[in-house]
């Protein structure tokens, strides 16, 4: 058994969001203005992390390398198409939808029954 | 029943402004609200748009019954206002024979969803006796030493109430919140490693906040889109709208 204990946080986590993004903002200011820009630009950066099957990771990357561009910029682009299809109702999900047994979600998207690349 | 109290000893910190708000989001929400001020500037019934009255005053020296003295405001919302004889009424709660309990013997069986006990900047013995009959605090400060000094003697007060063997709830709710100034970010720093999780979002400050009382009109009504009803636009929680979903948690009891 593990006998380090955890420290729970017990700040109201809408706070800790505030303080973490009032202290960066102090960072930022008191930089030099050489930079400032730089690091204004990091900070407006939305980093998100996302669970993602390593074939479709690798045939992202082969098209990015193959149309020289990045990765991230690529997957923007397909995300950005993926949600107007599915707001123009292009998108049907019912077809992969399958009940979860976790308590966050009521279902789970069964991927295997996708075209794959 | 939930009672909550919005007290502290340094004025200016909106403890009227938040009991208005909040006492009109509950109602908003269905909750049977009374708001209580316990206040001689009587600035609960102005920032509601009805005359102050010596509501409070009648109600304890006068014994009236509560159905005389109350004033309905709004849908579901009732008030007991106050003015310059909640002074008075003080004198006679010192010479009663329970003191402490007189509050609580006043609010209990009235058939209220909530009761929001709006204190004046002092304490008294309306402040311990309105302690003694709340089950939660909430204590806005502005982020400055001399209003985080005020939450101190709140919290001193509860600790007092506590040893009396009635055990309170409390948040605090930093108000007048500018995210602009480094005194700011000092202070809620501090805040947040004393308090912890008893520390709510901030109050932005905001112009209407300040404005609404002059038409008698809560945040809900004049400025419903304004910073200190929906809070910034950071992508967090902040503003009352956040401070009333904790509020619901309170009165329907996932926290207490």
């Amino acid at each position: 058994m593990d006998k380090s204990p955890n420290r729970r946080n017990v700040v109201d986590p809408a706070v800790a969001e505030i303080l973490s993004d009032m202290e960066k903002k102090q960072r930022i200011a008191s930089l030099p203005n050489s930079k400032k820009v730089k690091a204004r630009r990091d900070a407006s950066r939305h980093k998100v992390g996302l669970d993602l099957p390593p074939e479709l990771h690798e045939a992202l990357r082969s098209i990015a390398d193959r149309e020289r561009i990045s990765v991230s910029g690529l997957v923007t682009f397909y995300l950005y198409r993926g949600v107007v299809d599915h707001q123009a109702g292009k998108v049907e999900l019912s077809p992969f939808k399958r009940l979860s047994r976790c308590a966050r979600f009521e279902y789970v998207l069964d991927l295997t029954k996708l075209e794959k690349p | 029943m939930t009672i909550l109290t919005i007290a502290n000893q340094k004025g200016g910190v909106g403890k009227t402004t938040t009991a208005v708000t909040l006492a009109h989001g509950l109602a908003m929400t269905g909750q049977k609200t009374l708001l209580v001020d316990l206040d001689p500037q009587g600035h609960v019934a102005f920032a509601l748009g009805v005359d102050k009255a010596p509501g409070l005053y009648r109600l304890i020296a006068e014994e009236e019954p509560i159905s005389n003295v109350i004033v309905n405001v709004r849908e579901n919302l009732d008030i007991v206002p106050g003015d310059k004889k909640t002074e008075k009424a003080k004198r006679t709660v010192v010479v009663s024979h329970f003191p402490t309990e007189i509050i609580g013997r006043l609010f209990k069986n009235t058939g209220y969803d909530a009761i929001i006990f709006d204190m004046a900047p002092s304490l008294d013995v309306l402040h311990v006796s309105a302690l003694m009959a709340s089950d939660w605090v909430l204590v806005p400060t502005k982020l400055d030493a001399m209003a985080i000094d005020g939450v101190n003697e709140v919290l001193r007060s509860m600790g007092e109430v506590a040893e009396r063997g009635h055990h309170l709830g409390y948040s605090i709710l930093p108000t007048f919140f500018d995210r602009t100034t480094r005194e700011t970010v000092v202070q809620l720093k501090a805040l947040v490693q004393t308090f912890n999780g008893h520390v709510w979002p901030p109050i932005p400050q905001d112009t209407k906040a300040r404005e609404a009382p002059a038409f008698g009109m809560s945040l809900w009504e004049y400025c419903p889109r304004s910073p200190a009803v929906i809070g910034y636009d950071g992508g967090y929680e902040n503003g009352y709208t956040s401070i009333m979903r904790r509020v619901m948690e309170v009165v329907c009891g996932q926290i207490a």
